[in-house]
Protein backbone atom coordinates (compact mmCIF):
# COMPACT_ATOMS: atom_id res chain seq x y z
CA UNK A 1 0.00 0.00 0.00
CA UNK A 2 1.13 3.52 -0.74
CA UNK A 3 -0.47 6.43 1.05
CA UNK A 4 0.16 9.21 -1.46
CA UNK A 5 2.14 9.11 -4.69
CA UNK A 6 2.94 12.30 -6.56
CA UNK A 7 5.25 13.69 -9.21
CA UNK A 8 6.12 17.37 -9.64
CA UNK A 9 3.51 18.12 -7.05
CA UNK A 10 2.96 19.55 -3.60
CA UNK A 11 1.84 17.58 -0.58
CA UNK A 12 1.23 19.68 2.53
CA UNK A 13 -0.66 19.33 5.75
CA UNK A 14 -1.60 15.72 5.14
CA UNK A 15 -1.70 12.79 7.49
CA UNK A 16 -0.79 9.27 6.40
CA UNK A 17 -1.34 6.52 8.92
CA UNK A 18 -1.31 2.71 9.05
CA UNK A 19 0.25 1.99 5.70
CA UNK A 20 1.20 -1.64 5.41
CA UNK A 21 1.87 -4.29 2.84
CA UNK A 22 4.27 -6.88 1.56
CA UNK A 23 5.59 -4.94 -1.40
CA UNK A 24 5.30 -1.17 -1.10
CA UNK A 25 4.68 0.01 2.43
CA UNK A 26 5.38 3.66 1.70
CA UNK A 27 3.71 6.68 3.27
CA UNK A 28 4.47 9.32 0.64
CA UNK A 29 6.28 8.50 -2.60
CA UNK A 30 7.49 11.66 -4.29
CA UNK A 31 9.28 12.67 -7.46
CA UNK A 32 10.42 16.28 -7.94
CA UNK A 33 7.92 17.42 -5.35
CA UNK A 34 7.54 19.53 -2.26
CA UNK A 35 6.57 17.39 0.71
CA UNK A 36 6.04 19.68 3.65
CA UNK A 37 4.43 19.67 7.08
CA UNK A 38 2.87 16.24 6.87
CA UNK A 39 2.43 13.59 9.52
CA UNK A 40 3.37 10.03 8.59
CA UNK A 41 2.95 7.22 11.10
CA UNK A 42 2.80 3.43 11.40
CA UNK A 43 4.42 2.35 8.17
CA UNK A 44 4.80 -1.40 8.33
CA UNK A 45 6.27 -4.13 6.20
CA UNK A 46 3.88 -6.87 7.22
CA UNK A 47 5.24 -9.82 5.27
CA UNK A 48 6.99 -12.55 7.21
CA UNK A 49 9.24 -13.07 4.22
CA UNK A 50 10.20 -9.41 4.13
CA UNK A 51 9.52 -6.53 1.79
CA UNK A 52 11.74 -6.21 -1.27
CA UNK A 53 11.17 -2.48 -1.31
CA UNK A 54 11.69 -2.03 2.42
CA UNK A 55 9.46 0.30 4.41
CA UNK A 56 9.67 4.05 4.08
CA UNK A 57 7.63 6.84 5.55
CA UNK A 58 8.73 9.25 2.81
CA UNK A 59 10.49 7.97 -0.28
CA UNK A 60 12.20 10.50 -2.58
CA UNK A 61 11.99 8.36 -5.64
CA UNK A 62 12.87 10.92 -8.27
CA UNK A 63 15.21 13.88 -8.38
CA UNK A 64 14.84 17.27 -6.80
CA UNK A 65 12.42 16.81 -3.94
CA UNK A 66 12.13 19.24 -1.06
CA UNK A 67 11.20 17.31 2.05
CA UNK A 68 10.83 19.49 5.05
CA UNK A 69 9.12 19.87 8.42
CA UNK A 70 7.41 16.50 8.39
CA UNK A 71 6.69 14.48 11.51
CA UNK A 72 7.41 10.79 11.14
CA UNK A 73 6.86 8.01 13.65
CA UNK A 74 6.87 4.23 13.75
CA UNK A 75 8.35 2.83 10.59
CA UNK A 76 8.64 -0.91 11.05
CA UNK A 77 10.11 -3.72 9.03
CA UNK A 78 8.16 -6.76 10.08
CA UNK A 79 9.89 -9.55 8.23
CA UNK A 80 11.50 -12.50 9.91
CA UNK A 81 14.85 -10.84 9.52
CA UNK A 82 15.43 -7.30 10.55
CA UNK A 83 15.22 -5.29 7.38
CA UNK A 84 15.42 -1.67 6.54
CA UNK A 85 12.82 0.75 7.76
CA UNK A 86 13.44 4.36 6.89
CA UNK A 87 11.84 7.57 7.99
CA UNK A 88 13.06 9.24 4.79
CA UNK A 89 14.66 7.26 2.03
CA UNK A 90 16.41 9.18 -0.71
CA UNK A 91 16.89 7.16 -3.85
CA UNK A 92 17.84 9.99 -6.14
CA UNK A 93 19.80 13.25 -6.36
CA UNK A 94 19.38 17.00 -5.84
CA UNK A 95 17.05 16.63 -2.88
CA UNK A 96 16.89 18.83 0.17
CA UNK A 97 15.77 17.34 3.46
CA UNK A 98 15.31 19.70 6.37
CA UNK A 99 13.55 20.14 9.68
CA UNK A 100 11.90 16.74 9.84
CA UNK A 101 11.39 14.86 13.08
CA UNK A 102 11.66 11.08 13.45
CA UNK A 103 10.70 8.67 16.18
CA UNK A 104 10.45 4.92 15.98
CA UNK A 105 12.27 4.44 12.70
CA UNK A 106 15.29 2.20 12.33
CA UNK A 107 16.95 4.78 10.10
CA UNK A 108 16.30 8.48 9.85
CA UNK A 109 17.40 9.84 6.49
CA UNK A 110 19.17 7.35 4.32
CA UNK A 111 19.60 5.62 1.04
CA UNK A 112 21.48 2.66 -0.30
CA UNK A 113 24.26 3.68 -2.66
CA UNK A 114 23.72 0.87 -5.10
CA UNK A 115 21.98 0.66 -7.45
CA UNK A 116 20.86 4.22 -6.83
CA UNK A 117 23.07 7.18 -7.55
CA UNK A 118 22.72 8.80 -4.18
CA UNK A 119 24.87 11.87 -4.03
CA UNK A 120 26.42 12.50 -0.63
CA UNK A 121 24.72 14.72 1.84
CA UNK A 122 26.42 17.66 3.48
CA UNK A 123 27.18 21.28 2.80
CA UNK A 124 26.68 22.29 -0.78
CA UNK A 125 29.49 24.86 -0.52
CA UNK A 126 32.12 22.25 0.25
CA UNK A 127 30.88 19.35 -1.80
CA UNK A 128 32.65 18.39 -4.98
CA UNK A 129 29.71 16.33 -6.17
CA UNK A 130 27.41 18.36 -8.38
CA UNK A 131 24.56 16.01 -7.58
CA UNK A 132 24.77 16.53 -3.85
CA UNK A 133 21.76 16.01 -1.65
CA UNK A 134 21.48 18.47 1.15
CA UNK A 135 20.30 17.54 4.62
CA UNK A 136 20.12 20.14 7.37
CA UNK B 1 -54.07 84.55 -28.49
CA UNK B 2 -57.28 84.19 -26.58
CA UNK B 3 -58.32 81.57 -29.07
CA UNK B 4 -55.25 79.50 -28.32
CA UNK B 5 -55.80 79.78 -24.54
CA UNK B 6 -59.35 78.59 -24.95
CA UNK B 7 -58.17 75.60 -26.98
CA UNK B 8 -55.53 74.62 -24.37
CA UNK B 9 -58.04 74.96 -21.56
CA UNK B 10 -60.53 72.69 -23.28
CA UNK B 11 -57.82 70.12 -24.06
CA UNK B 12 -56.59 70.04 -20.48
CA UNK B 13 -60.07 69.67 -19.13
CA UNK B 14 -60.80 66.81 -21.52
CA UNK B 15 -57.61 64.95 -20.53
CA UNK B 16 -58.39 65.26 -16.81
CA UNK B 17 -61.87 64.00 -17.40
CA UNK B 18 -60.58 60.93 -19.27
CA UNK B 19 -58.10 60.07 -16.50
CA UNK B 20 -60.87 60.31 -13.91
CA UNK B 21 -63.10 58.02 -15.92
CA UNK B 22 -60.28 55.48 -16.42
CA UNK B 23 -59.49 55.36 -12.72
CA UNK B 24 -63.15 54.83 -11.88
CA UNK B 25 -63.39 52.05 -14.46
CA UNK B 26 -60.33 50.19 -13.11
CA UNK B 27 -58.42 50.56 -16.33
CA UNK B 28 -55.29 51.88 -14.55
CA UNK B 29 -55.50 49.27 -11.76
CA UNK B 30 -52.12 47.63 -10.77
CA UNK B 31 -53.33 44.12 -11.57
CA UNK B 32 -53.89 41.09 -9.33
CA UNK B 33 -51.28 40.24 -6.67
CA UNK B 34 -51.95 36.50 -6.56
CA UNK B 35 -49.76 34.31 -8.87
CA UNK B 36 -51.55 33.04 -11.88
CA UNK B 37 -49.90 29.58 -11.75
CA UNK B 38 -47.04 27.47 -10.33
CA UNK B 39 -43.44 28.72 -10.59
CA UNK B 40 -41.62 27.95 -13.79
CA UNK B 41 -39.00 25.18 -14.20
CA UNK B 42 -35.61 25.61 -12.46
CA UNK B 43 -33.88 24.02 -15.42
CA UNK B 44 -32.78 20.99 -13.38
CA UNK B 45 -33.48 17.50 -14.59
CA UNK B 46 -34.50 14.99 -11.96
CA UNK B 47 -33.00 11.51 -12.05
CA UNK B 48 -35.77 9.26 -10.83
CA UNK B 49 -34.57 5.79 -11.78
CA UNK B 50 -31.44 3.83 -12.59
CA UNK B 51 -29.75 3.11 -14.89
CA UNK B 52 -29.79 6.61 -16.28
CA UNK B 53 -27.92 8.13 -19.22
CA UNK B 54 -27.06 11.81 -19.48
CA UNK B 55 -26.33 12.75 -23.06
CA UNK B 56 -27.00 16.49 -22.89
CA UNK B 57 -25.27 19.27 -20.93
CA UNK B 58 -27.19 20.60 -17.97
CA UNK B 59 -28.00 20.24 -14.30
CA UNK B 60 -29.25 16.97 -12.93
CA UNK B 61 -30.41 16.19 -9.40
CA UNK B 62 -31.55 13.31 -7.26
CA UNK B 63 -34.71 13.80 -5.27
CA UNK B 64 -34.24 10.66 -3.19
CA UNK B 65 -31.99 7.66 -2.61
CA UNK B 66 -31.59 5.49 -5.68
CA UNK B 67 -30.48 1.86 -5.79
CA UNK B 68 -29.42 0.29 -9.05
CA UNK B 69 -31.61 -2.78 -8.72
CA UNK B 70 -32.68 -2.63 -12.35
CA UNK B 71 -29.10 -2.45 -13.58
CA UNK B 72 -27.51 -5.42 -15.28
CA UNK B 73 -24.16 -6.81 -14.26
CA UNK B 74 -21.41 -4.72 -15.80
CA UNK B 75 -23.67 -1.72 -16.28
CA UNK B 76 -23.11 1.72 -14.73
CA UNK B 77 -25.73 3.42 -12.59
CA UNK B 78 -25.39 6.82 -14.29
CA UNK B 79 -23.60 7.14 -17.61
CA UNK B 80 -22.61 10.61 -18.77
CA UNK B 81 -21.76 11.12 -22.41
CA UNK B 82 -21.66 14.92 -22.50
CA UNK B 83 -19.57 17.90 -21.38
CA UNK B 84 -20.77 20.59 -18.97
CA UNK B 85 -22.82 18.37 -16.73
CA UNK B 86 -23.62 19.01 -13.07
CA UNK B 87 -25.00 16.21 -10.93
CA UNK B 88 -26.17 17.31 -7.50
CA UNK B 89 -26.99 14.31 -5.35
CA UNK B 90 -28.68 16.71 -2.93
CA UNK B 91 -27.56 14.69 0.06
CA UNK B 92 -29.01 11.44 -1.22
CA UNK B 93 -27.38 8.08 -1.90
CA UNK B 94 -26.52 6.38 -5.15
CA UNK B 95 -26.29 2.71 -4.29
CA UNK B 96 -25.02 -0.22 -6.34
CA UNK B 97 -25.79 -3.89 -6.09
CA UNK B 98 -23.50 -6.83 -6.79
CA UNK B 99 -22.04 -6.70 -10.27
CA UNK B 100 -23.01 -3.13 -11.08
CA UNK B 101 -19.92 -1.41 -12.41
CA UNK B 102 -19.64 2.26 -11.43
CA UNK B 103 -21.82 4.84 -9.76
CA UNK B 104 -21.19 7.62 -12.25
CA UNK B 105 -19.22 6.86 -15.38
CA UNK B 106 -18.14 8.37 -18.67
CA UNK B 107 -18.77 4.96 -20.11
CA UNK B 108 -15.51 4.93 -22.03
CA UNK B 109 -12.44 6.92 -22.93
CA UNK B 110 -13.97 9.64 -25.08
CA UNK B 111 -12.55 12.93 -23.72
CA UNK B 112 -15.04 14.90 -21.64
CA UNK B 113 -14.77 18.03 -19.52
CA UNK B 114 -16.50 20.31 -17.08
CA UNK B 115 -18.35 17.89 -14.89
CA UNK B 116 -19.39 18.80 -11.38
CA UNK B 117 -20.52 16.02 -9.07
CA UNK B 118 -21.44 17.02 -5.57
CA UNK B 119 -23.24 16.62 -2.34
CA UNK B 120 -24.10 13.00 -1.62
CA UNK B 121 -23.05 9.39 -1.16
CA UNK B 122 -21.97 6.79 -3.71
CA UNK B 123 -21.91 3.33 -2.20
CA UNK B 124 -21.26 -0.27 -3.16
CA UNK B 125 -19.97 -0.57 -6.72
CA UNK B 126 -17.78 -3.26 -8.21
CA UNK B 127 -15.50 -0.98 -10.27
CA UNK B 128 -15.44 2.72 -9.33
CA UNK B 129 -17.46 5.29 -7.50
CA UNK B 130 -16.80 7.89 -10.18
CA UNK B 131 -15.14 6.55 -13.31
CA UNK B 132 -14.09 9.63 -15.25
CA UNK B 133 -10.81 8.41 -16.66
CA UNK B 134 -11.01 10.75 -19.67
CA UNK B 135 -12.81 13.61 -17.95
CA UNK B 136 -10.80 16.77 -17.25
CA UNK B 137 -11.33 20.22 -15.73
CA UNK B 138 -14.00 18.94 -13.40
CA UNK B 139 -14.99 19.20 -9.74
CA UNK B 140 -15.93 16.51 -7.27
CA UNK B 141 -16.94 17.88 -3.90
CA UNK B 142 -18.80 17.14 -0.69
CA UNK B 143 -19.00 13.44 -1.42
CA UNK B 144 -18.80 10.20 0.54
CA UNK B 145 -17.73 7.20 -1.51
CA UNK B 146 -17.75 3.82 0.21
CA UNK B 147 -17.42 0.10 -0.44
CA UNK B 148 -15.74 0.12 -3.84
CA UNK B 149 -14.41 -3.29 -4.76
CA UNK B 150 -12.67 -2.45 -8.02
CA UNK B 151 -10.44 0.20 -9.53
CA UNK B 152 -10.94 3.32 -7.47
CA UNK B 153 -13.31 5.62 -5.67
CA UNK B 154 -12.48 8.44 -8.10
CA UNK B 155 -10.60 7.97 -11.36
CA UNK B 156 -10.27 11.20 -13.33
CA UNK B 157 -7.99 12.92 -15.81
CA UNK B 158 -6.22 16.28 -15.73
CA UNK B 159 -7.11 19.48 -13.95
CA UNK B 160 -9.70 18.18 -11.55
CA UNK B 161 -10.55 19.62 -8.17
CA UNK B 162 -11.48 17.22 -5.39
CA UNK B 163 -12.49 18.70 -2.09
CA UNK B 164 -14.18 17.56 1.07
CA UNK B 165 -14.45 13.95 -0.03
CA UNK B 166 -14.54 10.96 2.33
CA UNK B 167 -13.55 7.59 0.91
CA UNK B 168 -13.96 4.46 2.98
CA UNK B 169 -13.44 0.74 2.43
CA UNK B 170 -11.85 0.58 -0.98
CA UNK B 171 -9.86 -2.32 -2.35
CA UNK B 172 -7.45 -0.50 -4.65
CA UNK B 173 -7.10 3.24 -5.24
CA UNK B 174 -8.75 6.02 -3.31
CA UNK B 175 -8.06 8.53 -6.06
CA UNK B 176 -6.31 8.11 -9.40
CA UNK B 177 -5.89 11.58 -10.81
CA UNK B 178 -4.10 13.10 -13.76
CA UNK B 179 -2.03 16.25 -13.95
CA UNK B 180 -2.81 19.51 -12.14
CA UNK B 181 -5.17 17.94 -9.65
CA UNK B 182 -6.07 19.98 -6.60
CA UNK B 183 -7.10 17.80 -3.69
CA UNK B 184 -8.04 19.22 -0.33
CA UNK B 185 -9.72 18.19 2.88
CA UNK B 186 -10.14 14.55 2.08
CA UNK B 187 -10.27 11.47 4.27
CA UNK B 188 -9.35 8.12 2.75
CA UNK B 189 -9.47 4.79 4.49
CA UNK B 190 -8.29 1.83 2.45
CA UNK B 191 -8.71 -1.79 3.33
CA UNK B 192 -6.67 -3.65 0.75
CA UNK B 193 -3.03 -4.48 1.44
CA UNK B 194 -2.04 -3.41 -2.05
CA UNK B 195 -4.24 -0.33 -2.08
CA UNK B 196 -3.05 3.21 -2.71
CA UNK B 197 -4.59 6.27 -1.13
CA UNK B 198 -3.90 8.98 -3.71
CA UNK B 199 -2.01 8.74 -6.97
CA UNK B 200 -1.73 12.19 -8.56
CA UNK B 201 0.36 13.19 -11.54
CA UNK B 202 2.46 16.26 -12.34
CA UNK B 203 1.76 19.67 -10.89
CA UNK B 204 -0.83 18.42 -8.47
CA UNK B 205 -1.49 19.91 -5.07
CA UNK B 206 -2.62 17.76 -2.17
CA UNK B 207 -3.44 19.56 1.01
CA UNK B 208 -5.05 18.60 4.28
CA UNK B 209 -5.76 14.99 3.40
CA UNK B 210 -5.80 12.06 5.77
CA UNK B 211 -4.91 8.66 4.33
CA UNK B 212 -5.25 5.67 6.58
CA UNK B 213 -5.05 1.90 6.27
CA UNK B 214 -7.07 -0.50 8.32
CA UNK B 215 -5.20 -3.75 7.94
CA UNK B 216 -5.71 -5.85 11.04
CA UNK B 217 -2.14 -7.06 10.70
CA UNK B 218 -0.91 -3.54 11.28
CA UNK B 219 -2.14 -3.72 14.83
CA UNK B 220 0.01 -6.83 15.39
CA UNK B 221 3.10 -5.16 14.09
CA UNK B 222 2.35 -2.01 15.97
CA UNK B 223 3.02 -4.01 19.08
CA UNK B 224 6.20 -5.46 17.59
CA UNK B 225 7.52 -2.10 16.57
CA UNK B 226 7.54 -0.97 20.16
CA UNK B 227 10.73 -2.92 20.72
CA UNK B 228 12.22 -1.70 17.50
CA UNK B 229 11.49 1.88 18.30
CA UNK B 230 13.89 1.72 21.23
CA UNK B 231 16.63 1.15 18.70
CA UNK B 232 15.51 3.95 16.51
CA UNK B 233 18.36 6.03 15.28
CA UNK B 234 19.13 8.50 12.56
CA UNK B 235 21.89 7.54 10.20
CA UNK B 236 21.90 10.66 8.07
CA UNK B 237 24.08 9.00 5.53
CA UNK B 238 22.76 9.76 2.11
Amino acid sequence: MIGIQVASATVTGCSVDNVSGPSLPIGILATSSLVESNSVAHIVCDSVSGCPNQAQAIYANGDGNRIRSNQISSVVYGGNTLGAAYAIYVGSVRNTVSGNSFTGALYGVSCSPAPNDCAPTGQASTSTNPWINVSY
Amino acid sequence: MEHIRNKLGWGLSAALALLLLAALAGVVHGGPLDPTGPPGSTGKNVITALPFTISQPGSYVLNGNLTCTACSAGQDAITVTADNVTIDLQGFQLVGVTGVKSGISSGGTTPRKHWTIRNGTIDGFSSSGIYAVAVSESTFEDLTITNIAGDSAINAKDGVTVRNVTIDNIANYGMRLGKRAVVSDCYIEVSGGSAWGIDAKDESMIEGCNVSGTSRRVAVYKSRKAALSKDARSRDSL
